[in-house]
């Protein structure tokens, strides 16, 4: 595990026959190369469909704190005269190398209010296939209020006349009342259609009804929390791997402030397998893809890093992870079965 | 679409804190025009570089002056922009290229005084530091030159003066610069037009083309055109000369005798029509200064009672509008001068004056040698005559049907 402290699941990976990929995007869809980050990937159909946030504004973050922004070491550089922080869909279609072999940017067809809040756009979607339809599932606070709201919602999308295009939207109540501020991270249960972890440690799962619009609780974890310290947040989406297990990469954050009190964050990664009873049966050690800056003297890690998607590739069978780095690049990390089997064999 | 160099990308993955490593692959992500990516591994390149070294510190400068570029491509974030290109210069003060980009990003904004400011610190780095550290230039930095270009815009746009003239003509006239710069500097004198002076200093001594005795020894002139220098050119730096200047203006700002009088011995008469001018003249100079109407004087007296020889050394004529007759009345029969300049301002005031004077100095023999000195490349305003003696010896070169830029006629062009 020495490998996975200085440079991350990637480069364990690549040491053991695995890769990263960058994802690139063309001038005509990159525009003025702002950030473009927490891929969703998902093999439908035979093809490698990959979701990209791409947003208005790239995310300063000076991990060693010697380069701050004059606004803080973690700093959303949006265009001055606009303070949205705007979110774009882009579908790409990548090759068997996973080289980008098309890239359009989504229709959001249903998009026809105006925003109310300055979060604008899907974010954070994941990308995964529900009773033979293509789902993007993100979080939405720019039409509930004026305040961030933010609930999940589940947009159907197809491709039609040459064009990714938004068909259905459907928005996710939160459970147990709809009270709450701002749901974000839900992970699809690909084989149980319109099933969600909300999270884990506890897990909740919750189970929504596209035709009425509600949500139910189907689990909620009893009993005392495992000791892992934080929450564990989605995430990827969640895969059956065998017949009696379920299996996800979920993130946990420590946000941080700065002496002067502006935030900074740290994200790390585990995998977590369920049982068929969504007993949480294995959660692995926290892992960065790429790595940290490691601040010696606090003891602290510095880094943003987000995992959205994970798949398995149509032709070979090698597991698909796809994160964004720092919300300004996207990887896909391509891991031999052997290899992601015996990373998770090592994490026991 | 497909990145090319996986070798810069595992690089890093395997050795994610080699701030080397993750600045090459910066620079290939930046090549590919993906700017938020390079950027944040621009950043971590900075952040995980030790900053102890100069080598470490050119890194980091590097890697802050390339983000802003990105957050200019982003459009509209210009603290940003700005943000980073003083922290490029806190990291390295002494280096130019951060205030030139600066000072770019302000010319830019039509902030001059900023720009102003950025540019002029620039100008006093110290770019000859030796560190090899120093050698690439992968932020694209154009040289000193075109700092000293916005430099020149910015005087202009903030004093509105001579400095930017002279700071424009120097691009185009005396520094081998690029075709940019050469371009950026020709628009800059087109629009705001050349220096009032051109100035002799020492160290155009290699470049002045006519070159005579006692040359080695002038620190500077004090013409504004050369009006001196030519002189001293026909006459091999004659020691001892004599002249006759008739609106001689300023004992010394573009005054044309005082190089003669002060280096090499000469003496003569200076006349003007101002009160004031003669005043300040006859406080300054040991030149006698004569205080009338060039129009009016009787030359044959006015020489006799000065007692100057029949051959006068340098004859100057600029009385304005009252030239031609002053010209008129100079005792030609009686007197003879080696040198001849008439300003006739044809340029301003129309052909007239300068084709009267033409017929006079023609018709008793003197030989135009230079005409239609000009200001700049167009604006023609005297006439450099001589004794038909100098004509034969061709020490200077013979120009005369067209414009005559002085600085072109009188300096070799910037090899």
């Amino acid at each position: 595990m020495h490998d996975l402290h200085i440079g991350g699941l990637a480069a364990w990976a690549l040491k053991r026959g695995g890769s990263l990929h960058p994802v690139l995007l063309p001038q005509s869809v990159l525009g003025n190369e702002t950030g473009i980050m927490n891929p969703s990937i998902f093999s439908y159909k035979g093809k490698i469909l990959l979701n990209i946030r791409h947003i208005n504004y790239i995310l300063y973050h000076s991990e060693g704190k010697k380069f701050p922004h004059q606004w803080g070491p973690l700093v959303y550089i949006h265009p001055e005269n606009d303070v949205t922080l705007t979110t774009h869909n882009v579908m790409c279609e990548l090759d068997a190398g996973l080289n980008l072999k098309s890239a359009q940017r989504i229709d959001m067809a249903l998009d026809t209010g105006k925003p109310t809040w300055n979060f604008i756009g899907l974010e954070d979607a994941r990308l995964f296939e529900w009773d033979d339809k293509l789902y993007l599932c993100g979080v939405r606070r720019d039409c509930y209020d004026s305040k961030g709201t933010g609930r999940m919602e589940l947009c159907h999308i197809e491709f039609v006349d040459g064009q990714w295009t938004e068909i259905s939207r459907h928005p996710i109540p939160a459970p147990n009342g709809d009270g709450s501020f701002c749901e974000k991270n839900w992970m699809p249960v690909i084989d149980m259609p319109y099933h969600f972890v909300k999270w884990c440690n506890p897990t909740q799962v919750i189970k929504f009804d596209i035709e009425e619009g509600t949500t139910v609780d189907a689990f909620v974890e009893e009993g005392e929390r495992k000791p892992f310290g934080r929450d564990f947040r989605g995430g990827s989406q969640v895969i059956r791997i065998n017949d009696q297990q379920r299996m996800a990469f979920i993130h946990e954050t420590n946000l941080l402030r700065d002496p002067f009190g502006r935030k900074d964050g740290e994200y790390s990664h585990r995998i977590v397998i369920w049982d068929n009873d969504w007993n949480l049966i294995h959660a692995s050690h926290n892992f960065h893809f790429m790595g940290t800056y490691y601040d010696h003297v606090t003891n602290t890690d510095y880094g943003i890093e987000f995992v959205t998607g994970m798949t398995v590739h149509p032709d070979n069978g090698d597991i698909l992870i796809s994160f964004g780095w720092q919300d300004n690049a996207s990887f896909i990390l391509r891991m031999p079965q052997k290899t992601f089997l015996d990373f998770l064999m090592d994490n026991r | 679409m497909k990145f090319p160099n996986m070798k810069l990308l595992n690089d890093v993955i395997l050795d994610y804190s080699n701030p080397d490593k993750i600045y090459k692959l910066a620079r290939e992500y930046d090549r590919l025009q993906q700017g938020s990516a390079a950027f944040g591994f621009y950043l971590r390149a900075a952040d995980m570089s030790p900053g102890k070294t100069i080598k470490d510190q050119w890194l980091q400068y590097k890697c802050m002056i390339l983000s802003s570029f990105i957050y200019e491509r982003n459009g509209n974030r210009g603290q940003s922009v700005e943000g980073l290109l003083k922290i490029a210069i806190d990291t390295l003060p002494d280096r130019p290229e951060a205030y030139y980009f600066l000072a770019k990003y302000k010319q830019d904004k039509d902030d001059w005084r900023e720009c102003l400011m950025y540019a002029k610190i620039g100008l006093s780095c110290n770019t000859s530091l030796d560190n090899s550290w120093f050698t690439d230039n992968d932020v694209g930095y154009p040289g000193d030159d075109e700092l000293r270009l916005i430099y020149a815009r910015a005087k202009w746009k903030t004093n509105g003066r001579d400095d930017s003239k002279n700071l424009a003509f120097d691009l185009k006239y005396k520094r081998k610069v690029s075709p940019e710069v050469d371009r950026g500097a020709t628009a800059l004198l087109a629009e705001h037009g050349y220096p009032s002076t051109l100035a002799y200093v020492r160290n155009e001594f290699d470049r002045f083309k006519y070159a005579f005795t006692g040359l080695e020894d002038i620190e500077k002139n004090y013409s504004r055109h050369f009006q001196d220098m030519f002189v001293l050119s026909v006459l091999d730096g004659k020691r001892d000369g004599t002249f006759v200047e008739l609106g001689c203006g300023h004992p010394e700002l573009y005054n044309n005798t005082l190089l003669l009088e002060e280096e090499f011995g000469w003496r003569g008469i200076s006349l003007d029509n101002s009160e004031r001018m003669c005043h300040i003249f006859s406080r300054q100079r040991n030149t006698n200064i004569i205080c009338a109407d060039a129009a009016t004087v009787d030359y044959k007296v006015m020489f006799k009672q000065n007692c100057l020889e029949q051959h006068i050394d340098f004859l100057r004529i600029n009385a304005e509008r009252a030239s031609v007759e002053a010209l008129s009345r100079i005792p030609f029969d009686k007197y003879e001068f080696s040198v001849i300049q008439f300003q006739h301002n044809a340029v301003w005031w129309g052909p007239e004056f300068r084709e009267e004077s033409r017929k006079i100095l023609t018709k008793i023999g003197y030989v135009l040698l230079v005409s239609d000195v000009s200001t700049d490349e167009k604006s023609n305003y005297e006439d450099w005559w001589v004794h038909p003696m100098h004509a034969k010896r061709k020490i200077v070169m013979k120009s005369v049907g067209k414009h005559n830029f002085a600085w072109d006629y009188i300096m070799e062009k910037q090899k």
